[in-house]
């Protein structure tokens, strides 16, 4: 055990100090059909176990220039998953999600907004599309072993074939399959967002007051969204995104009725199974409410644009050429 | 040790988040100087006592730890590059909706807390670009405060949060679950 503890140590200590040379030669090195294999295997247990298991954890964030630390506690049980993530540096910002809602409580601006939540349709179906699919537009591999938060982990790499979609390296713990430090990566490989987690326990249970809000918001203005959702009709195509990088599709379409506005919003969900953009489009009634341009928070990306009278919005963890391409896209009619 | 009141005075406006052009520096020293750290601590645990959000256990050592594994992990919290820009908009139009971006995410403490009504949704922000649209929309309350504070029109910040909320959703089922979706709406965006 002491020589596998130093092994790694001095793995990881090479890789903070020749992290260009390390990786590409250890690209070179494993970047066949078994350790693309390997990859996709990693992923897919993450991705079941960061579902099932009860953790509660401590995360630092980094964009740009500014760290944050956050807990994040996640609870599976009979009644289904629930998980709460709060801010304890700045702002006590708070998500709390369930099955049914998703609850944002901003002590900032004394406001908190209910959303309607997607439960996970299915529990064990792991990745939304075969993983064969995936690969035509990502390499996978694993790139070497690690530690993070005290625990040993592999290294995956996803490196995306064209420069429409960003890549990912993850530190999964080899023990548990969870997710410990998570980098998004630009097409010079410049992380654009990190996350590390310096602790996380998984545990039997979660006790049930860990997932309550410490705040009560109780004099906070709610904006609550409907939960209606109006069927859209296969074929319907009122509104259609002309563009979109290879691979993509639409991978889901609805008409909702979101927060503050009655006017319901079309929601066009397009993924190539890694990447996902959401494309809103909705009536504008005022005009000075318009949004235009490009923006950012961290790894999401978002381009606002006009068409006839409407606010066509494009937002996706993807590179900005591709939210502004597919949103300049957008045509009305078939 | 020799402290003069200047610097001390200095950490604790920079603690207020109301130090600029000399905060990089004091920045730097705090963290090559284990003293001026342990005062920038003290500080730090005055305030909370002094909001009584102390826990029953105070670790003080915790910044001189963070600050000897940053130094040996440079490439993994604090990566080798000078130029990032984030939420920075594209000039002309892009200026309502980084605001609109700002607003919702990334209100800024500004010092005397700006008191918010139903009707003004959660869009308060001191955008660092003034646009005739963003001046018209500014209140009385700016003059109450430090720096400039403006209103963006609710319904567009709203749309926004809630766009991202919406996303999130279909990025929590899906995909590579690689960056904890709602860490973008906990998180702080503030001014770059």
């Amino acid at each position: 055990m002491k020589v596998k503890n130093r092994i790694i140590t001095l793995c990881s200590s090479l890789l903070c100090s020749l992290p260009i040379i390390i990786v590409s030669s250890f690209t070179v090195a494993v970047a066949d059909d078994d350790s693309s294999r390997q990859a996709q295997q990693l992923i897919n247990e993450m991705f079941s176990a960061s579902r099932e298991l009860n953790y509660d954890g401590i995360f630092v964030y980094r964009r740009g220039n500014r760290i944050d630390a956050m807990r994040l506690i996640h609870k599976a049980d009979a009644n289904g998953e629930r998980e709460r993530m709060v801010s304890l540096t700045g702002y006590a910002r708070e998500v709390i999600r369930d099955g049914k809602s998703v609850t944002c409580i901003f002590p900032d601006n004394q406001a908190v907004m209910v959303e309607k939540s997607r439960p996970q349709k299915l529990l064990t179906a792991q990745l939304p599309e075969p993983i064969e699919k995936i690969a035509d537009y990502y390499e996978f591999s694993v790139t070497g072993r690690d530690r993070v938060a005290g625990r040993a982990t592999w290294v995956v790499n996803i490196v995306p074939k064209d420069g429409y979609r960003y890549g990912y390296q993850l530190w999964v713990d080899e023990d548990t399959k969870l997710l410990l430090k998570s980098e998004l990566k630009d097409d010079s490989g410049w992380p654009v967002e990190q996350i590390l987690f310096t602790q996380l326990d998984v545990v039997e249970d979660i006790p049930e007051q860990l997932l309550e809000p410490a705040i009560s918001g109780s004099g906070y203005t709610r904006y609550v969204g409907t939960s209606d959702d109006i069927p859209v009709h296969a074929g319907d195509g009122e509104w259609r995104v002309t563009w979109m990088p290879a691979g993509f599709e639409m991978s889901d379409h609805e008409k909702q009725a979101m927060v503050a506005n009655d006017m319901p919003v079309d929601h066009m969900v397009y993924t190539d199974g890694l990447a996902i953009v959401s494309v809103f489009v909705e009536k504008l009634e005022n005009d000075p409410d318009a949004m235009q341009g490009p923006s950012r928070m961290g790894g999401v990306n978002t381009f606002a644009t006009l068409s006839n009278g409407y606010q066509v919005t494009a937002v996706g963890e993807v590179p900005q050429k591709t939210v502004q391409m597919m949103a300049n896209s957008v045509v009305q009619g078939r | 040790m020799t402290m003069n009141k200047n610097y001390r005075e200095q950490i604790s406006v920079l603690m207020d988040g109301e130090l600029d052009d000399e905060s990089l520096s004091i920045l730097k020293d705090l963290s090559d100087n284990h003293e001026h750290r342990q005062i920038w601590c003290r500080y730090h645990l005055v305030g909370e006592s002094l909001r009584g959000n102390l826990p029953s256990h105070v670790d003080l050592g915790l910044a001189d730890r963070v600050s000897a594994a940053i130094k040996n992990e440079p490439n993994i919290l604090a990566p080798k590059r000078t130029v990032t820009h984030f939420l920075k908009p594209v000039l002309g139009f892009a200026i309502a909706a980084s605001v609109a971006v700002v607003a919702i995410l990334g209100v800024r403490h500004t010092g005397t807390g700006p008191s918010i009504t139903p009707t003004q949704s959660v869009a308060v922000h001191q955008p660092n670009i003034t646009s005739p649209q963003l001046a018209n929309l500014s209140t009385e309350q700016e003059t109450q405060q430090v720096s400039p504070t403006y209103k963006m029109p609710a319904n567009a910040t709203a749309r926004l949060n809630r766009y991202l909320v919406n996303y999130n959703e279909y990025r929590t089922n899906a995909g590579v679950q690689g960056m904890l979706p709602y860490v973008r709406i906990v998180a702080d965006e503030g001014e770059e």
